[in-house]
């Protein structure tokens, strides 16, 4: 895999080849490793090397501008004159805009952290890791599944203003799915490095779980529960609810429930919505597809709207500076945050457990399942529990009931929402994104619907 | 030239991973060209045209798999990733139950490309801006309208794979496709209408000639006005209702609750941990209701114009055509050449498919169709109490084991008394996959039959993206939960 120094130079020398005077290029190289397993054996076991350069181009006329980008992931200069040639002809026949993004200048204000980087897992030791989960789980006559992932990427973003940016970050997950006698459960890690994921922690606990929830399942009726939402529950919630309701594109448009309200509450003020991508329990890029540097983020603060996730467009239209949500551009996309955390400014528990102990009757959700948009306005969301659902009664997790449905306003969720607890976890969602999510007490939860298992 | 230059590439890096102790090994070497264009508002907003080059090499060692890829055609990279590839499947060996079987496929040299009248990429750009932009004026005439969107998109793939039992496949697919949706804001309230569907519209391996088919520019008052009509239309009741789904919807639910429970290695638990699993388990194959006696429904990869439409798939193995249920019996999965023989077969059915080079291929779902039965629209229509009519997707969620699924669409139009009428905004049903395929009944005939594309099914870890059409003409199922809250 290429050096970050390669990459720069490399990202340098495109840069002069363009032929156009106003330029932005993106270049990646990346390396992945994935062990997968299912039904207690390695099914799929891949190494994945790619480089890719994305190059764009603006050209100014006396009407207005245009600008369009190209890819290729062929690095030599031969490849690269060709998609200068491709990105020719696009310019030369699309007609002139009255908007078009330009380059964002260098001297950007927030400053780039440096985390170490590591190379990606060797075969044998993710092979070791799904041993692990295998022998825990033949001895109790249950079936693991999941994932021993990691991957290595350095970006280099260059533009023709003087702005480069370089990045090299690693992450690594194992993730552990147990199933078997009608229970699930599941555990997962995610380090920088692989060699520091914590597998036989996350199978034990995968497998505590299945046990218990193998102890026979009750159906509950639908309706509105107190519910107990793990970090994994918790995180999906939140990641999709910062997608629908918090771009500024959206906001502009009048697409988004919080439409016109800029400034004013609108959820408990105990309520504070953030994205901080650099911290490093998240991981993530340090900058964004506009070359802006990424910052920590607060969109509600108690209660109140705060900020929107923008990107250089919609910035300069609201009068506000860009957040580091920009994706590449040109693109009619909306920029959204993908690291939402919450912070609560009222009563605390010290973990789930007790936050268990406080309702009387209720359910505790380890993880949402497949969740989506039902009503972009109010807004609203649907999904399925899995992986451990279970009735509390009287401050006790008492018996593992079947996966059930939930509808919910999410308005009315940050307005129900009672208590959080004090410690957290890193949780990767099902859609993409990631947040450093603790434990939630939230009265009133709606399931409409249940399921079969 | 190109093919002679790649075939010795690939024939290299088979015979390498032999010689580091492959028992099988096969490579897909892939280019890709893509076009986009995208318009926003009476501005384009998106031109690309990106290339793409690579390989993967998947191997048996051990008795189990190992997969490598990379952009760099280098044949000294292609050297080492094919000896990677081998030390991963010699540490996947450690963690086996039984070595790899694959189910036997004659050998093929052979060359084969989706059939195209109009080659997308050889039609200018100018053409498909002004197309866009044409629709985006009549979208925006009304002042609701506060997004007219608009996009076209175009794929052409070229892949040669060889595979250490000799087969030789140099393959050309391509794809277009393109749609276009009018957003309207007022009345405290956002909706969407799009043509010819959501989700960036509707696909077919085909080339330009299927853009020209849809004739975007008559379509978009309607578009235009029902996106505006939804703003002050009443939300869809809440109750139990006779539905009658239209094409895009109903090709949605086709996918979401056949196709995916039908994938053989999400049967067996290898998706378990992510995706989830399927309440279709092996024993059904002894006999199991699927849906009514009406319900037909077919795999078809020969299927003209079908996204999921080759000549074969990424394992070797020829397309096919074959019922999945047949008067609404279950009779058969979506398999590969490695565990055809776990439901007892001799032959893989050609579902096994990669997204690029840099993927290993898995089991997807194919087209998939539900047969036309005899019913005239508008006498489905006429015969229908009460119910409602239901089109376009927008939103899609069910369970890990694809029984309890929640869809929502764009539009829904009451039906009383064998009569159309009043439109209703943000309509969703709810129910349980075999109890709801049990309640069709009554399909239209195959004047309203076609073929919808889904060109965004993500599966797997790391994630992959595939296409497949579910052919379908509207069909009526009984006593639906719809309006949910």
């Amino acid at each position: 895999m290429m050096t970050k120094n390669d990459l720069l130079k490399a990202a340098q020398d495109i840069l002069a080849a363009s032929p156009f005077k106003e330029t932005e290029i993106s270049v990646t190289a990346a390396e992945s490793a994935l062990t997968r397993y299912g039904d207690s054996k390695i099914t799929q076991n891949v190494n994945q090397e790619k480089t890719s350069v994305s190059l764009r181009g603006i050209v100014r006329t006396a009407k207005g501008a245009r600008t369009a980008r190209v890819e290729t992931d062929q690095l030599d200069s031969k490849s690269v004159n060709r998609a200068y040639e491709r990105l020719s002809k696009i310019l030369d026949v699309i007609p002139d805009a009255d908007e078009v993004a330009g380059l964002h200048p260098a001297g950007d204000r927030y400053a780039v952290p440096v985390h170490q980087s590591h190379d990606v897992a060797e075969p044998e030791l993710a092979a070791a890791a799904v041993q692990i989960a295998s022998k825990a789980t033949k001895e109790n006559g249950f079936q693991s599944s999941g994932t021993f992932s990691s991957d290595r990427q350095i970006q280099v973003y260059a533009n023709s203003t003087g702005l480069r940016l370089a990045n090299e970050i690693s992450d690594s997950e194992f993730a552990c799915t147990i199933e078997g006698k009608g229970g699930a459960g599941r555990g997962f890690s995610n380090q920088a490095n692989a060699k520091e994921l914590k597998v036989e922690a996350s199978v034990s606990r995968a497998l505590e779980k299945c046990v218990f929830s193998a102890s026979g399942l009750e159906s509950v009726a639908p309706g509105n529960y107190d519910v107990v939402l793990e970090p994994a529950a918790l995180a999906e919630l939140l990641v999709f609810f910062g997608w629908i309701g918090l771009s500024a594109k959206g906001y502009l448009e009048d697409r988004v429930f919080c439409k016109g309200k800029l400034g004013e509450k609108i959820f408990n003020e105990r309520v504070t919505l953030f994205d901080d991508p650099l911290n490093p329990e998240i991981g993530g890029s340090y900058f964004d597809g506009q070359g802006v540097a990424k910052h920590k983020v607060t969109f509600v603060q108690n209660g109140i709207l705060k900020e929107l996730a923008n990107d250089l467009k919609t910035a300069a239209k609201l009068k506000r500076g860009p957040t580091g949500h920009g994706i590449e551009e040109p693109n009619a996309s909306d920029p959204i945050p993908w690291n939402i955390g919450l912070e609560w400014d009222g009563d605390k528990a010290a973990n789930t457990g007790e936050l268990v102990s406080r309702v009387k009757r209720g359910i505790l959700v380890t993880q949402f399942h497949y969740t989506n948009l039902v009503d972009v306005m109010i807004p609203s969301l649907t999904g399925m529990t899995r992986n451990g659902t279970f009735l509390i009664e009287d401050g006790k997790v008492t018996k593992p009931i079947r996966n059930m449905r939930f509808t919910q306003s999410m308005t009315e969720f940050f307005n129900n929402l009672e208590a959080i607890s004090r410690d957290h976890e890193r949780v990767s969602t099902f859609f993409g994104g990631a947040s450093l999510s603790p434990s939630a007490l939230v009265r009133g939860f709606h399931f409409s619907s249940g399921t079969e298992f | 030239m190109f093919a002679t230059e790649m075939k010795k590439l690939a024939l290299r890096a088979i015979d390498t991973a032999k010689q580091q102790g492959a028992s099988y090994a096969d490579i897909r070497i892939i280019y890709t060209q893509h076009e986009s264009v995208e318009t926003e508002n009476g501005r384009v907003v998106e031109v690309s045209r990106d290339e793409s080059w690579g390989f993967g090499i998947r191997v048996v060692a051990q008795g189990a798999w190992g997969f490598a890829s990379s952009n760099d055609l280098n044949p000294d990279t292609v050297d080492r990733l094919a000896a990677r590839a081998v030390r991963i499947a010699k540490a996947s060996s450690s963690v086996m139950r039984e070595p790899v079987r694959l189910a036997p496929e004659p050998v093929v040299n052979t060359r084969w490309q989706t059939p195209c009248e109009i080659d997308p990429f050889g039609v200018p750009v100018e053409a498909k801006v002004k197309l866009l932009l044409d629709v985006d004026k009549i979208l925006r005439q009304k002042p609701e309208i506060v997004r007219a969107s608009g996009n076209l998109s175009f794929t052409k793939e070229r892949q040669w794979m060889a595979t250490t039992d000799g087969s030789f496949i140099d393959q050309e697919l391509v794809r277009s496709g393109g749609g276009f949706t009018a957003t309207a804001s007022g009345n405290n309230d956002t909706q969407d209408r799009s043509y010819p569907a959501g989700h960036g519209g509707n696909f077919r391996s085909a080339g330009y000639e299927f853009i020209n088919s849809l004739d975007f520019v008559s379509h978009a008052a309607q578009t235009r006005d029902e996106a505006v009509a939804l703003l002050t239309a009443e939300v869809c009741p809440t109750g139990v209702k006779d539905l009658i789904l239209e094409g895009h919807q109903l090709a949605l639910q086709i996918h979401e609750s056949v196709g995916h429970p039908l994938e053989l290695d999400r049967v067996l638990g290898m998706e378990a941990s992510f995706a989830g699993r399927s309440f279709m388990t092996t024993e059904k194959l002894k006999g199991f209701e699927y849906g009514s006696s009406i319900v037909n429904l077919v795999a078809d990869t020969t299927l003209p114009g079908g996204l999921g439409t080759c000549g074969f798939d990424d394992d070797g193995v020829a397309a096919q055509r074959w019922h999945v249920v047949q008067d609404g019996q279950f009779k058969a999965y979506f398999t590969n050449r490695e565990f055809a023989h776990e439901v007892g077969e001799t032959r893989s059915r050609g579902c096994n498919r990669t997204w690029g080079f840099s993927h290993i291929p898995i089991v997807r779902i194919p087209n998939l169709g539900l047969l036309p039965g005899d019913w005239k629209y508008e006498d489905l229509i006429r015969d229908t109490e009460d119910g409602i009519l239901m089109a376009t997707n927008k939103s899609w969620s069910i369970d890990q084991m694809r029984l309890n699924f929640q869809f929502g669409t764009e539009i829904a139009w009451e039906i009383k008394k064998g009569k159309l009428g009043k439109m209703y905004k943000n309509p969703n049903y709810q129910g349980i996959t075999p109890e709801f395929w049990r309640s069709c009944d009554a399909i239209c005939d195959n004047d309203s039959w076609m073929l919808w594309g889904v060109h965004n099914c993500g599966k797997g870890e790391p994630m992959q993206v595939a296409e497949m059409s579910h052919a379908n003409s509207p069909a009526r199922f009984k006593k639906v939960k719809v309006g949910i809250r």
